[in-house]
């Protein structure tokens, strides 16, 4: 017998259907109010077709199992590909969530020439596959009525469009207060941000001023009003608004990147000779323990993330602070096609387990399970930048995957030198030593190596 | 595993017990419904007029062809 499903505590909002979880398999039951719909959907074969063209997570009727999961009231269940990294859209930089948007229109757009449309706009139905955005409801998807208003405005324009124009006209990253906001951020709220000037923007004017002023406006009295009760918006309307979006979307970009890449070109010190070394060190590991997802902790432009794929890695997940660098790191994963995800991280305060009961959204501790990490160049920010004490900071750092390379950079390293510039050294326990005492208590050193006389590489492996 | 198997059965209890159309649970927003009556509009009629900009352009290349033969 199989193990009885477990609900998906993000996957509440939507009453027709429920995404269980039974060990490694993810199920998503359709109940009554939804099946009807479903087959419809289901039986045109527009599903299998985006499932082919890899924009939809692939799906397997398994109805017959439902039993054996303790789900036998499902009116059908589906069966789901494993998705082995979830990430949030308050974790995304510009470039993954002006893909995520474009993707969301693009199929809403294919599905309304089918006839049908979707439910809703949440930027938490897409994820990524390496930085290709992969669509993952399939329940979102429904038969389109002629004349419907898009249910999802609103709620693309808060989760997809504002975060955008956040970024790209004020140049402001929206992760922080996307974070706070797990609804995203509001119209009314962008509206009294943007500058005059910058107002005289069909899509500002129309999706964020005018729709922020209605809003203001209908609760307190256009709602009962006959405009709004008979709202229709012909088909032809509708594509012309999804159109409209697109193509405002496809031109945003960030003011600061420019410079980001000037900095990026004049910075390429990867001639340095202590790169190789890291680079073999890194491979070395990656070749013995194989692991299928690994955690690049502060990823930088994804170097090492590539080494570590070339010599077989599965999947690799980036994590960086640096806006700049998640943009290069975008860009050489969508360019080389590379199976690398770098996503936005503030160790030292990682995005929690939120929402809903807390439940619904999950924090990064324990979200997957890699195999693997990889630690360049990271821990001094961390204990010396932030304060984090060194056993806690490596402590953090095991508790993530069971083996993996950390970089010690030693306190007399220029970079670690830099960090202490402006103020006293109050970190005595900061050294080499200290390190090695520390990790071979909790792990098992497999090797290490003095890349520079100022930074040392070590291999370790936990249980 | 017990609470689990619990949360799992309440959930799914409390998924069948909704008997609401699956696809009215997301509610639109006054200020979007009203955005888009007027959007709608507009972009309908831009719509309108492009389709009959692009006819009366095609109409002129054809004469023009046919001028040609």
């Amino acid at each position: 017998m199989s193990a009885l499903a477990v609900v998906e505590p993000g996957s509440f909002r939507d009453p027709g259907g429920r995404v269980f979880r039974a060990g490694e398999s993810v199920f998503r039951a359709i109940t009554e109010a939804a099946s009807e719909d479903f087959a419809r959907v289901s039986q045109s074969g527009i599903l299998r077709k985006l499932v082919d063209q890899g924009k939809l997570i692939d799906f397997t009727d398994v109805t017959d199992q439902a039993p054996s999961l303790g789900l036998d009231q499902a009116d059908v269940l589906l069966s789901h590909p494993r998705i082995s990294f979830i990430s949030y859209p308050y974790e995304w930089s510009f470039s993954l969530h002006k893909a995520a948007s474009l993707a969301h229109l693009d199929l809403h757009l294919e599905l309304l020439e089918q006839g049908f449309t979707l439910s809703d706009a949440t930027a938490y139905n897409i994820q990524f596959n390496g930085t290709r955005p992969v669509f993952i409801d399939h329940l979102s998807v429904r038969p389109y009525i002629e004349g419907e208003i898009w249910a999802g405005h609103r709620q693309f324009c808060m989760q997809f469009l504002n975060p955008l124009l956040m970024w790209s006209i004020l140049d402001l990253q929206p992760n922080h207060w996307f974070r706070g906001s797990l609804e995203g951020i509001a119209p009314e709220d962008l509206a009294k941000m943007i500058p005059l000037r910058k107002r005289l923007n069909w899509t500002v004017l129309t999706h964020v001023v005018a729709q922020a002023a209605m809003q203001n406006k209908s609760s307190r009295t256009a709602a009962n009003s006959e405009r709004y009760r008979n709202a229709r918006l012909p088909r032809t309307s509708f594509a012309g608004m999804l159109r409209g979006l697109r193509s405002a979307i496809d031109k945003l970009e960030v003011p600061s990147s420019k410079t980001v890449w000037r900095n990026y070109a004049d910075n390429t010190s990867y001639a340095a000779p202590e790169t190789q070394a890291k680079h073999r060190f890194v491979k070395e590991m990656i070749e013995t323990v194989r692991p299928r997802l690994l955690y690049d902790i502060g990823c930088n432009s994804g170097d090492y993330s590539k080494s570590a794929l070339d010599a077989g890695a599965g999947k690799v997940v980036g994590f960086d602070f640096d806006h700049g660098a998640l943009e290069i790191a975008y860009r050489r994963a969508t360019e080389e096609n590379l199976d690398l995800l770098p996503i936005w991280l503030d160790a030292a305060n990682p995005s929690p387990a939120q929402g809903w009961g807390q439940t619904e959204r999950m924090g990064l501790g324990g979200r997957a399970k890699p195999d693997a990490l990889l630690a360049l160049a990271f821990i001094h920010h961390i204990a010396i930048g932030r304060n984090v004490p060194l056993d806690m900071a490596l402590e953090w750092l095991l508790s993530l995957a069971p083996s993996g390379v950390i970089e010690f950079p030693h306190k007399d390293d220029p970079m670690v030198q830099l960090l202490l510039a402006q103020r006293s050294d109050i970190f005595p326990d900061y050294h080499n030593e200290a390190f090695e005492a520390l990790l071979s208590r909790r792990a098992r050193i497999v090797k290490s190596t003095d890349v520079l006389p100022t930074r040392t590489l070590y291999w370790y492996e936990r249980d | 595993m017990q609470s689990k198997t619990v949360i799992s059965l309440v959930g799914f209890t409390v998924m069948l017990g909704m008997s609401a159309p699956a696809y009215a649970y997301l509610d639109p927003a006054t200020g979007s419904i009203l955005l888009q009556a007027m959007i709608g509009a507009v972009a309908g009629t831009t719509l309108f007029f492009r389709t009959s900009l692009h006819k009366v352009k095609t109409l002129f290349s054809r004469q023009k062809q046919s001028e040609r033969k």
